[in-house]
């Protein structure tokens, strides 16, 4: 069955990006020169053309753009500025709202205002939830000298709003993963993937979700690839600890600075602090093809990451220095920020595709070998 | 220019496409409260059919100019000319504004539009008014480049009956159509239809060729230009049959820009067998700085080109032709034309003097008579047998008089022999030279002076005219007391002594007083007949010893002392005979007037240095005693006194020069002299009326400035050449050097001589060799041809410029410059036509052991193209236009292709193809069918690896990718303006686009004309078109052009 053409699409795509896709008169150039591009995924023209045709459908089931890290040779080499890069940009924007199944990504990437929005409420709800189930803010410090933070906020009340939080992410993302999965592999009638697919190219996946394998291929970007796997292990590291581990690392003992709990804890701040500081300065510059337009989810999120990052930083030192109402409070702020953050960014914008991305890379892989292998008796 | 003009102002509707923001009617209010403007228009208002509205309020205001304002306004302007001339005004006061071409579009532009306006209004300079019609009318035409559509308009015109003058930048019409091998869609060839077009222009009466002409100023107005064309000098003259002998035997090369470098071609050239004018030309950039500097004018650079490429009889008979006495001077002339040459910016100079030495020595010694003019029946006397003298003996004995040379010395040669050490200079090299220009005719008569063996009355009554070149040979005393003391002597007398194999004086301690050349040689004398210790003692320091740097080298090499900055006081004696000398230490002061710093005694100071051999070699007079009973003028230096223009003395037929008249120089600068007295002698002989008509070129040579090199041109030979040093001579041992007169400097080796010649830089690239003179039967090369400047009075101008080709190496991942095998389209159809490098056959390029391209054997083909399209069009990094042609002309190529290479496979990249019109399409359909891959969708980059070029780019028809390998590219390049698109645009006042290209009055209903009535563009400069659209438009300015001049006239 053919697709029906939409013109109006062209207009909803303004939400995502600017670039002048209008412009692109279909010569090629951008594929022929993309580095990634294969005869099973060529791109970046043809999501070009699905975008400019409004074919919703295809689009849908495109997992080009996710192939695509943005070195931006495309858009170099364009000769009508249409800007490829930021197309294939824009078009992962558009793709998380459409893998979302509750609509609130779309909501958060069109409207400023939803996304401030919920992010102050949720603020307001862990501030509210503080106001009524805090500990005593002892001004008493420990036998080190540092604060009672755990008085004021045990470890133990804290873990359970840490789980519910990992299990809501857990929830929205997988059944996100499920609905790319749907739209990417599932629809496609013709595509035949055998088990054993699954079951071998699973490797893949897990590589590409905890190196970026892929993206260290690209010449240009090496370095933005080793500063983006600094930020990637920081947060992992930071994640696992105040999930699984909170009651060995939010404790109010102050081990020596070479002690495991401080250790993991400096590294993830470096981490997240260099790659942070790393992107952000590219954005202000906007030196390269990858820099040079920032949409608004780009800055929140960065933003957002910072400012919990330094939030945290200031705990620890409150902390171990003994000041407790300041602890306390920066505490509180520091969760304020930090619970908000995950629960837009990860499921429903752009952190999203710390999940689409290698999921993306594993479905384009059980595709490619189900055509191939389809196509075997054929070339035989 | 006046203040007091009355305006009316229109207002065009906007057409489609204006940018929005700009406020149009911010600038109607302001334009209405201007003074200057009497009416304001608006389109809308205007009933085109009837004017006479528009003609009342033009009466009623007095309204004598008309500014129409809108995007592109032309198309009004006729309807504005018709009502101003109704009315009685000017019909060609009407001036048209651009907004849209001045770039006003938004609300930010709005003071600018109001200055621009304003500034028209009041009159600024750049708007002359077309006075009334009392001027005279030019029926001429000027047309600006003769490509197909200047050819075009040159032929209507003037079969219309009147004259057009062609002016062409390259030495022969044609331009691009004459590169193309077919054209599309006949598949003509083309040569076939240009060439019996360029053959009428070449033979039309009324059509006045100007070839190798550009344009370089224009005033006027329509009607009556007057257009200032350069001619540049071709240095062959229209005798020139077109037989190609001179090709063959000139000895440089440059790369052939018809050939767009694909092969070199010779310094004179044609472009193309069926050139219009059939007439070679020669590329020559001026004159070598080398002959500029060089006091005889010797064809230096010739003579080192024919070195180079090992001609060596043809270098030496070029140096014969202006040097009498070649061998020497490759000994010690003090070569003027290495300080000139321009290889020291880079390294150092190219060793001209020891080449010339190296040629001379293979020749030298050949008895060769010269050509002679018939005997004159004139006797001619020269005095003295320097070089002064024997080259004006050489060169009048040629011109068939009877010359005779009275020397006062025992043997030849004057300062030569007398001044010269035979380690510099050996007997057998002068004695060679010498009997070289006896053998032509010339009497030496030796032992006898003038004054005592011979009078000079009986000169002036038994020869028909003198030449007195008695050189200078009296040593300047320092006026010591002691001076004539035993084992005093001066410099030139030493040496002559020595020399003349007469009594020598020897010495232990030898003292050398003097900074020259006399002083070195000197000291340089006395260590190797046996002193211990010789010294040489000068008052000023080392930067100003007039000496030449090398023999100081020399004299320092064999371990002679130089002491600076001192001056004798006193030569102390005993018993007559020298014992020591007093020095005192000097400073240097001010500068005298020789604009040397003088040197100034520091009180006080002194020292003592021993000797018993004291040499003074502080300059030279010349003797004048045999003079003193005749009215010829001497200087208060003892120096002849001559009239500059001819050498000639108060005493008619009595001439002087060399050392005689200059006061010591340099052998060269003698023989210049020497020279030109020979002129002089020769026309007074020949009695002619005046001295004017000699050949000055002898007379500017070593008295011109030669110009330095701007840091620029420093840079690009950087760039451009490897920095190499000269090859030095080699030397004898020290040893032998100390103890002998053997020669110091060896020859160069026939390796050596073709390595040191190969280094010249090819300046002027003509390097005046005079080989195409040789062989040239009809006699029509002419060295002396200068640059003309020619005004032309005409009534209209055409231009058509044309195109250049869009450069694809601004493209760097097509590498095209850097792999040899991507070629542009133009190369390709040199390669494919008939005439070109090749012959037609389509060859691969390979890399030389320069790096550079060479085609290869004809066997060696390509069985892969690829052909791209777009290449620097359709893209907005470079240009964002389509340049309208290549897809057509891509087809052509594989078409060429295919016919050439029947087997070979061809792909053909596009983005869409334009194939409008009438048998375009139909051409495409015949192109596919003779089996080409046609592949929509671009390549962006071409590498190269071993198994060939390799291209992927996506086949969007088929939704893959193609990758494979090709043995060559062509790439489609576009078209792009003229570079000198800008300059000519300014010269003429009109308009260019944002692109360059020039600006028609109204794109749809006026396209070749300009806003300047009179000028016309036709052809590819107005913008991208083939060769029908051309001719067309070539055809509509000779209309236009003809309507003109039957109306004036």
């Amino acid at each position: 069955m053919s697709e029906r053409v939409d013109p109006g699409f062209i207009k909803e795509m303004k939400h995502y990006g600017t670039s002048d896709w209008n412009a692109c008169f279909h010569c090629g150039n951008c594929t022929a020169i993309c580095p990634f591009t294969e005869n099973e995924s060529l791109f970046p023209r043809k999501g070009i053309r699905q975008m400019q045709m409004g074919l919703k459908d295809s689009l849908a089931s495109n997992v080009d753009p996710w192939l695509c890290y943005y070195c931006g040779e495309c858009s170099d080499t364009c000769p009508r500025n249409a800007n490829p890069g930021e197309i294939m940009m824009s078009l992962r924007r558009y793709l998380t709202t459409i893998y979302d199944w509750t609509g609130l990504a779309k909501r958060f990437y069109q409207s400023k205002k939803w996304e401030f929005g919920v992010m102050i409420l949720l603020a307001l709800l862990i501030m509210i939830l503080f106001i009524f189930f805090h500990g005593p803010m002892t001004r008493e410090l420990t036998s080190e000298g540092g604060v009672q933070l755990n008085t004021f906020a045990p470890w133990k009340k804290i873990e359970i709003g840490d789980w519910i939080m990992a299990g809501l992410l857990s929830f929205f993302l997988i059944s996100n993963i499920l609905n790319m999965y749907l739209k990417i592999i599932v629809k496609d009638r013709q595509l035949k993937v055998p088990f054993r697919f699954y079951i071998i190219e699973f490797w893949s996946l897990i590589v590409n979700f905890f190196t970026q394998k892929k993206f260290s291929k690209c010449e240009k970007d090496r370095t933005y690839w080793i500063t983006h796997l600094l930020v990637m292990t920081g947060y992992t590291i930071m994640f696992i600890l105040i999930v699984v581990f909170l009651g060995w690392f939010q404790t109010d003992a102050i081990h020596p600075w070479w002690h495991g709990q401080r250790l993991l804890g400096y590294y993830a701040t470096f981490g997240l602090l260099v790659g942070i500081f790393y992107f952000l300065a590219g954005r202000f510059k906007q030196n390269t093809q990858k820099n040079k337009y920032s949409h608004f989810t780009d800055w929140s999120f960065l933003i957002l990451l910072l400012l919990t990052t330094l939030s945290g930083i200031l705990v620890h030192i409150f902390r171990v220095t003994g000041l407790p109402m300041l602890t306390y409070y920066t505490y509180v702020i520091h969760l304020m920020i930090l619970f908000p953050m995950l629960m837009i960014e990860v499921p429903f914008s752009k952190w999203s595709h710390l999940a689409y991305r290698p999921f993306a890379i594993y479905f384009y892989n059980l595709k490619k070998r189900a055509m191939n292998r389809q196509l075997q008796p054929v070339l035989q | 220019m006046n203040g007091n003009s009355n305006f009316g102002v229109c207002f065009c509707e906007y057409t489609n496409g204006h940018p929005q923001s700009f406020n149009l009617f911010a600038l109607i209010s302001y334009i209405q409260n201007l003074s200057a403007v009497s009416a304001i228009w608006f389109e809308r208002d205007l009933i085109l059919s009837n004017n006479t509205n528009i003609v009342q309020t033009i009466r009623k205001n007095n309204i004598d100019r008309i500014l129409i304002i809108g995007n592109r306004p032309g198309y009004l302007k006729a309807f504005f000319s018709g009502a101003m001339r109704s009315a009685g005004s000017d019909h060609s006061a009407v001036f048209l504004f651009s907004l849209l071409d001045h770039g006003i579009y938004t609300k930010g532009d709005q003071d600018r539009a109001r200055a621009m306006i304003s500034g028209i209004i009041y009159n600024t300079p750049y708007m002359p008014v077309h006075p009334k019609d009392d001027l005279p009318f030019f029926p001429d035409t000027v047309i600006i480049g003769a490509g197909i559509a200047g050819i075009q308009a040159s032929l209507e015109i003037a079969n219309g009956g009147h004259k057009v003058h062609l002016i062409e930048k390259s030495s022969s019409i044609g331009g691009h159509m004459a590169m193309f091998d077919k054209t599309f869609p006949t598949l003509d060839c083309a040569a076939c239809i240009l060439t019996p077009k360029m053959v009428e222009v070449g033979q039309h009466p009324n059509i006045d060729l100007l070839t190798l002409s550009e344009v370089i100023g224009i005033s006027g107005h329509s009607g009556n230009f007057k257009v200032k064309v350069r001619k540049k000098a071709r240095y062959v003259t229209e005798k020139c049959t077109g037989c190609g002998e001179c090709t063959k035997v000139c000895p440089v090369e440059v790369p052939n820009e018809f050939e767009l470098g694909l092969v070199k071609r010779k310094a004179i050239y044609r472009n193309f067998p069926q050139a219009t004018p059939n007439i070679y030309a020669i590329s020559r950039e001026g004159m070598p700085l080398c002959k500029l500097a060089c006091p005889i004018g010797q064809d230096v650079e010739g003579y080192i080109a024919l070195t180079a490429r090992g001609k060596f009889r043809e270098a030496y008979e070029l140096i014969r032709r202006t040097n009498a006495l070649p061998s020497i001077c490759g000994r010690v002339c003090y070569h003027k034309c290495e300080e000139a040459c321009k290889r020291a910016y880079l390294d150092e100079p190219v060793s001209i003097r020891n080449l010339k030495r190296y040629i001379t020595e293979k020749y030298t010694g050949e008895k060769i008579q010269l050509e002679k003019e018939d005997p004159s029946g004139k006797k001619v006397a020269i005095i003295g047998s320097g070089p002064s003298g024997l080259a004006c003996a050489h060169d009048l004995v040629l011109k068939g008089h009877e010359v005779t040379i009275f020397e006062k010395q025992k043997r030849a040669g004057g300062m030569m022999i007398t001044g010269i050490p035979e380690f510099r200079l050996p007997r057998k090299i002068l004695d060679q030279d010498i009997g070289f220009i006896e053998q032509q005719g010339v009497r030496i008569q030796l032992n006898t002076q003038v004054g005592k063996d011979i009078q000079f009355e009986d000169l002036k009554k038994d020869y028909d005219a003198v030449y007195l070149a008695t050189g200078a040979h009296k040593s300047l005393e320092i006026g010591l007391d002691n001076e004539n003391a035993s084992g005093v002597l001066h410099g030139v007398d030493y040496l002559r002594m020595v020399n003349l194999k007469e009594d020598i004086p020897s010495g232990e301690n030898v003292i050398v007083i003097g900074g020259g050349n006399t002083a070195i040689d000197s000291a340089r004398v006395a260590l190797r007949l046996g002193a211990k210790n010789v010294n040489i003692v000068y008052r000023r320091s080392k930067e100003e010893m007039p000496a030449t740097p090398e023999e100081i080298r020399e004299a320092e090499e064999e371990g002679i002392g130089i002491v600076l900055l001192a001056a004798p006081k006193q030569f102390k004696a005993k018993d007559g005979r020298i014992k020591k000398v007093r020095f005192a230490n000097m400073k240097l002061g001010a500068p005298d007037e020789s604009g040397r710093k003088r040197p100034v005694e520091i009180p006080g100071s002194g020292f003592d240095m021993k000797a018993d051999l004291v040499i003074i070699a502080v300059s030279q007079k010349p003797e004048i005693e045999y003079l003193k009973e005749e009215q010829i003028k001497v200087s208060k230096w003892d120096t002849l006194v001559v009239n500059e223009a001819d050498l000639g003395t108060d005493l008619t037929g009595c001439y002087a020069g060399g050392d005689a008249v200059s006061g010591p120089s340099s052998v060269v600068e003698a023989m210049a002299m020497g020279k030109r007295a020979a002129l002089s002698i020769d026309n007074y002989l020949n009695k002619y009326a005046s001295h004017e008509g000699l050949d000055l070129e002898i007379d500017t040579h070593g008295k011109v400035k030669i110009p330095g090199l701007a840091p620029s041109e420093i840079d690009e030979l950087k760039e451009k050449y490897i920095a190499q040093a000269r090859t030095q001579p080699k030397k004898i041992d020290l040893q032998s050097r100390r103890n002998s007169f053997k020669e110091v400097t060896e020859t160069f080796s026939d390796e050596e001589a073709m390595a040191e010649a190969q280094r010249c830089l090819n300046c002027t690239i003509c390097t005046i060799c005079r080989e195409c003179e040789k062989v040239c039967e009809a006699k029509a090369i002419d060295y002396n041809m200068k640059d003309e400047i020619l005004e032309i009075e005409a009534g209209n101008i055409i231009l058509a410029t044309g195109f250049k080709p869009f450069d694809a190496g601004r493209i760097e991942t097509y590498g095209y410059g850097k792999l040899a095998n991507v070629i542009t389209s133009l190369e390709f159809e040199r390669m494919a036509n008939a005439s070109g490098p090749t012959g037609g056959q389509i060859v691969l390029r390979e890399k030389d052991t320069y790096g550079d391209f060479i085609l290869s054997e004809p066997g060696n083909k390509p069985e892969r193209v690829a052909i791209i399209h777009c290449v620097g069009s359709r893209n907005e990094n470079f240009n964002a236009y389509c340049s309208r042609v290549c897809c057509m002309y891509s087809l052509k190529i594989a078409h060429l292709l295919r016919e050439k290479l029947p087997d070979a496979a061809i792909f053909e990249y596009y983005i869409d193809i334009r194939a409008f019109g009438k048998g375009y399409e139909e051409f495409y359909n015949r192109i596919q069918k003779e089996g080409i891959q046609l592949i929509r969708g671009l390549p962006s980059s071409i590498k190269e690896d071993k198994n060939g070029l390799y291209i992927r780019s996506e086949d969007i028809i088929d939704q893959r990718l193609i990758e494979h390998y090709v043995d060559m590219v062509i790439l489609s390049v576009g078209l792009e303006p003229q570079n000198d698109a800008g300059h000519l645009s300014q010269l003429l006042d009109i308009g260019t686009d944002k692109e360059g290209w020039y600006r028609e009055a109204n794109y749809n209903t006026l396209p070749v004309h300009t806003h300047k009535e009179g000028i016309m563009i036709v052809g590819a400069c107005q913008g991208p078109k083939d060769i029908p659209d051309s001719v067309a438009q070539g055809s509509a300015a000779a209309s236009l052009v003809l309507q003109n001049v039957l109306i004036k006239t």
